[in-house]
């Protein structure tokens, strides 16, 4: 989802997180079961990778605590790969042949995930999608070692149309113009004409990605006077549009609906409007089970943060693949694949099963209002509705239609 | 320079090549024998490297030889890129066979762009070759049935070409080739022409050059080899994306050569591998790679003006005529602008 | 689509065109007396967007910590950016243009690195200033107060640099050297001075784009890179050196890509770039430009 970004040349940032200090190994030549990440710890999302990235050693410290898995420590390898598909390629080719990775944890953006895959395929390294979501990576780029843990591009959509789609007939859509975002419009006009036939997309706004003024869209929109907009603006482009659109009393005149993340709610504090419908992945305040409160709380104790979503998506991707590992009893990709595939995971967001056809986790999208609340100093949303994977995966017929010819 | 100097110059011109022969030969050999002596990681390095190299060289005939500072060169190492990919994905082609029609493409987007860039000089050709490049790169990136937008479009090499060592070879041949054939050609009486469209061009163009169609084209020359560096690039990535044409991917051959030394001829291919391999050791260690990375380049303006190669050639010669014990005065005034 | 439609996205287009001009007119002024294609000049906007969140900060908000930031962000990066003319550019100004712009260029990394250790890498947000914060009514819509105030900021500007330029001595000078440098040079005008004047001046306005910008949108990481190609482009297609162009410009492009997303709104991001190409086949001196 995360597309392109605009940096220069070419860097490697190489970020070696070595757990906690490692007790003596007692296993003949066994060094760590090592775990490579790349992700984008720099460039105008790297917000949301610093705090996965946070989120991740909190598990791999959890695990060395405990002894490590099958014996042995884990250690945690990061790269950055500045939202660059050809710095994912090369990081991704030099966690495995030269830092010989046993699992990978995949990259933030869904352009980089592509290429990552592709090298994990080649080398039959098992690879954890934790936060990018292009449909495709369970549809027609799907491989057996890859998982997801990501409600993906497609699931997203059906969601919020299946819940929106009902109430409103005449709809409006902004987004960055790329391709993520055009195919998210695409399933959503799927769905609705399932769930509204009569529901119209009455204009439809592309600023591009970091645009620095959003108002002639806002006007665009404006004009064409739609009951709902969906928006599939994030980071700074949001808070940008939300602010620019405040004076226009856009908030007033159209339901504004948003993918949402903790860290734009907790970027725009109190200039947040209320009434918002904001589709979340992770949202840690309306998830109420005993394991995410322990999550959130060691997360506040170590980095001085509010989980985010996807610290929340890093942490399970991770902790799965070492339950994965510690079930088959080996590093051996294949094994690992088998355990995944029968895993029963207990999550921060509930428990997680993998369907087999497409390794597609079973976790939920969360819709709901924000909302002020005096627990925290930015708005939540509220009277959440979680849509179980189910509802929205694609059906098996969709999957295989998509892979013919492939 | 193209004046016939002094006997005594003209000797040790002989014992140059004769040398430089010889330095070409043992980078070659190291090279035939690398994959025996690193590792699988390193190798794709070398190969990164390889293809920035190439890159670099090509850039370098428009900047160096014609003097020519194009800031659009990504486009054509793009298109190359995605010439391998539409070909091999959408035509049936094989990998290896697409890139013989990268510097094809390449080459033409270079004449049909270039007829209008050289148009200009100065500073307003390089803002509208990079205009130009923004432009590809927005076909590439919203071009979505075609291009794949900016998810880019697959390449799916064979097996043996995803092997290290295999597309090593594979692209150490390309380079080798397609750098030899870039040196005769700046050697080539072409070269000498564009070097002095680079040093007077109202001077050329009195002798009768007509400097435009010159121009013209070094630039579709420089275009298609850049096409071959993309389509290199392109399996090696396993796909064609969007990022290959950004005019930030333009900075890279215009600062490897510069850094490298814009005289010379291997300037930009040390410049490439200063900016591939030691940015790597660099940013292995710090969190602020562009920090450095940005010092690296504002200092190397200001300390090394003529570029690590410049630099150290003119230390060699400083030695040499200490060592001959006279002054060549036509050295001092004057810099062999296309010498190695 | 009605009239009124239309007219709203100009006017939207031209709040745009104004913060545009302001960053434009001070790259226009460099280039045409420095001769130096400033890359850096959107780090300086883009450090002036981070400094003036922090003064806002600092002085918890309101009508008063915008006034505050409005006066020293701008000032502190004039001063910086005199300290990288003095202590950079001035040593290389005889050099061919290509190490200008790489040394700019270079430039632009360490502050983009810079930047972010210094503020992090994520975004930072500010309010506007309550007076400035409602809207106003323009043919039956509401139009943005503080958009009301940016265009007449740049009204401001543009009239204050059309006198410096035309009525004051140090104008003339400047003007004298952007159409014939050594000429200048040799009636015995100290034209380095001159020269770190225009950049001190330029940078301001720079800065000055970069606070008003500030509570608009969000401060993030990478507006440096998003405003400097636009602002070339304003620069190339209004005329080097010329202020009016840089004007015209600046609004010609906010207005094309606020009235173009309506006719082609997938084309949007190439707009900026045909009028580019346009104007450099067409008329390579530029709108305002006389043929050299």
């Amino acid at each position: 989802m995360r597309a392109i970004v605009q940096r220069l040349h070419q860097t490697f940032l190489i970020v070696s997180l070595l757990a906690s200090p490692m007790a003596i190994d007692l296993a003949w030549g066994a060094g760590p079961i090592k775990i490579g990440m790349t992700n984008h710890l720099t460039g105008t999302a790297a917000l949301y990778a610093k705090s996965q990235v946070n989120a991740v050693e909190l598990a791999v410290e959890e695990w060395n605590k405990k002894g490590g898995v099958l014996g042995r420590k884990l250690e945690l390898i990061v790269r950055d790969d500045q939202l660059k598909p050809e710095l994912g390629i090369s990081h991704a080719r030099d966690l495995i042949t030269r830092e010989k990775v046993d699992v990978m944890l995949g990259p933030g953006s869904s352009g980089v995930a592509v290429s990552v895959s592709a090298i994990a395929k080649q080398y039959k390294k098992v690879i954890m999608l934790t936060t990018s979501n292009s449909p495709r990576m369970t549809m027609e780029l799907f491989h057996p070692y890859v998982f997801q843990v990501a409600p993906t591009g497609l699931m997203e959509p059906r969601a919020l149309a299946e819940m929106a789609g009902p109430k409103y007939t005449k709809w409006g859509y902004v987004a960055g113009d790329y391709e993520a975002s055009h195919q998210y419009l695409r399933h959503i006009k799927e769905h609705l004409g399932k769930v509204n036939p009569n529901a119209k997309f009455a204009v439809e706004a592309w600023p591009k990605l970091g645009a620095p003024d959003f108002t002639p869209y806002i006007t665009q929109l404006l004009a064409a006077s739609p009951e709902i907009v969906y928006s599939g603006l994030w980071g700074a482009d949001l808070v940008a549009f939300i602010k620019q659109a405040k004076p226009y009393g856009f908030f007033e005149k159209t339901q504004f609906m948003t993918i949402l993340v903790v860290d734009d709610l907790r970027g725009m504090g109190q200039e947040m409007p209320e009434g918002i419908i904001g589709q979340m992945r992770a949202p840690f305040f309306s998830i109420d089970n005993p394991r995410m409160n322990e999550f959130a709380r060691k997360f506040r104790e170590k980095t001085n943060e509010y989980p985010t979503d996807w610290a929340v998506q890093g942490y399970e991707g991770v902790d799965i693949l070492i339950h994965g590992i510690a079930k088959a009893g080996s590093t051996d990709s294949e094994a690992i694949v088998k355990a995944i595939e029968g895993i029963a995971y207990e999550g921060l967001r509930g428990p997680i099963r993998f369907r087999k056809e497409d390794h597609q986790g079973t976790v939920p999208s969360f819709i709901g209002r924000t909302a002020k609340t005096d627990k925290y100093p930015f708005l939540i949303i509220k009277d959440v509705q979680v849509i179980p994977a189910e509802k929205m995966w694609p059906s098996l017929e969709e999957i295989a239609a998509s892979r013919k010819g492939q | 320079m193209m004046s016939s100097g002094p006997a005594v110059a003209r000797g040790r011109d002989v014992v140059v090549a004769k040398g430089e022969a010889l330095a070409w030969g043992a980078v070659l050999a190291l090279c035939a024998v690398l994959p025996l002596m690193i590792g699988e990681g390193l190798l794709f390095l070398v190969v990164d490297f390889l293809i920035m190299a190439l890159f670099a060289t090509s850039y370098n005939l428009l900047l160096g030889q014609v003097g020519m500072l194009s800031f659009g060169h990504a486009a054509y190492y793009g298109i190359g890129a995605y010439t391998v990919a539409l070909l091999a994905g959408k035509a049936g082609f094989s990998v290896l066979g697409g890139l013989l029609w990268a510097p094809v493409a390449a080459g033409i987007a270079g004449i049909v762009i270039g007829l209008f860039c050289v148009q200009l000089s100065g500073f307003y050709f390089s803002i509208l070759t990079m205009a130009f490049s923004q432009l590809v790169w927005t076909v590439a990136f919203g071009w979505y049935s075609f291009t794949g937008g900016d998810d880019g479009l697959p390449v799916n090499p064979p097996d043996f070409l995803l092997a290290a060592t295999n597309y090593y070879y594979v692209t150490l041949a390309c380079v080798v080739v397609a750098i030899a054939l870039l040196r005769m050609i700046t050697r080539s009486s072409f070269g000498v022409a564009l070097a002095a469209i680079r040093e007077n061009a109202d001077r050329a163009a009195f002798v009768g050059l007509n400097v435009r169609m010159y121009r013209l084209a070094a630039f579709a020359v420089a275009a298609a080899f850049a096409g071959i560096a993309g389509g290199l690039r392109a399996p090696l990535q396993l796909m064609a994306f969007p990022g290959l044409l950004y005019w930030t991917q333009s900075a890279d051959p215009v600062l490897m050569s510069l850094a490298g030394g814009i005289h010379t001829f291997v300037g930009p291919i040390v410049g490439a591998a200063v900016f591939v391999f030691l940015n790597f050791a660099i940013t292995s260690y710090t969190r602020y790679s562009l920090v450095v990375f940005g010092s690296v380049v504002v200092l190397l303006v200001l300390v090394l003006p003529g570029g690590i190669v410049g630099f150290m050639q003119d230390r060699h010669r400083g030695r040499q005529k200490r060592r001959l014990g006279f002054a060549d005065a036509r050295e001092k005034n004057s810099r062999p602008m296309e010498r190695p | 689509m009605s009239l009124t439609d239309i007219a709203a996205q100009v006017l939207s287009g031209v709040s745009f065109g104004m913060l545009l001009f302001m960053v434009a007119s001070g790259l226009t002024l460099i280039f045409g007396v420095l001769r130096v294609a400033n890359f850096a000049h959107g780090s300086l906007y883009m450090v002036a967007a981070y400094a003036s969140y922090t003064i806002t900060v600092l002085l918890g908000g309101g009508n008063f910590g915008f006034l505050a930031a409005l006066v020293v962000a701008p000032l502190l990066v004039a001063c910086l950016g005199g300290i990288v003319e003095i202590l950079l550019l001035r040593r290389i100004v005889a050099r061919p243009h290509q190490y200008q712009l790489i040394l700019t260029y270079g430039l632009t990394l360490i502050f983009a690195d810079l930047v972010r250790i210094a503020w992090g890498s994520e975004f930072r947000s500010i309010p506007r200033p309550p007076s400035l914060s409602g809207s106003i009514s323009l043919l039956g819509r509401p139009f943005p107060t503080y958009y009301v105030a940016i265009i007449a900021g740049g009204v401001g500007v543009a009239i204050a640099l059309w006198f410096v330029l035309t009525r004051t001595r140090f104008g003339k000078t400047v003007r004298a050297i952007v159409s014939d440098r050594e000429m200048v040079n040799a009636l015995g005008v100290n034209v380095p001075a001159v020269c770190t004047l225009v950049f001190v001046v330029a940078a301001w306005l720079a800065g000055l784009g970069g606070v008003l910008v500030a509570p608009v949108g969000s401060i993030a990481l990478g507006m440096d890179s998003s405003i400097i190609v636009e602002a070339f482009a304003v620069v190339i297609i209004g005329g080097v050196g010329d202020v009016r162009g840089a004007l015209l410009g600046a609004l010609l492009i906010g207005v094309l890509h606020s009235v173009g997303i309506l006719v082609a709104p997938r084309m949007a991001v190439a707009f900026t770039f045909i009028a580019l190409c346009l104007v450099l086949v067409l008329r390579p001196q530029g709108l305002m430009g006389v043929r050299a």
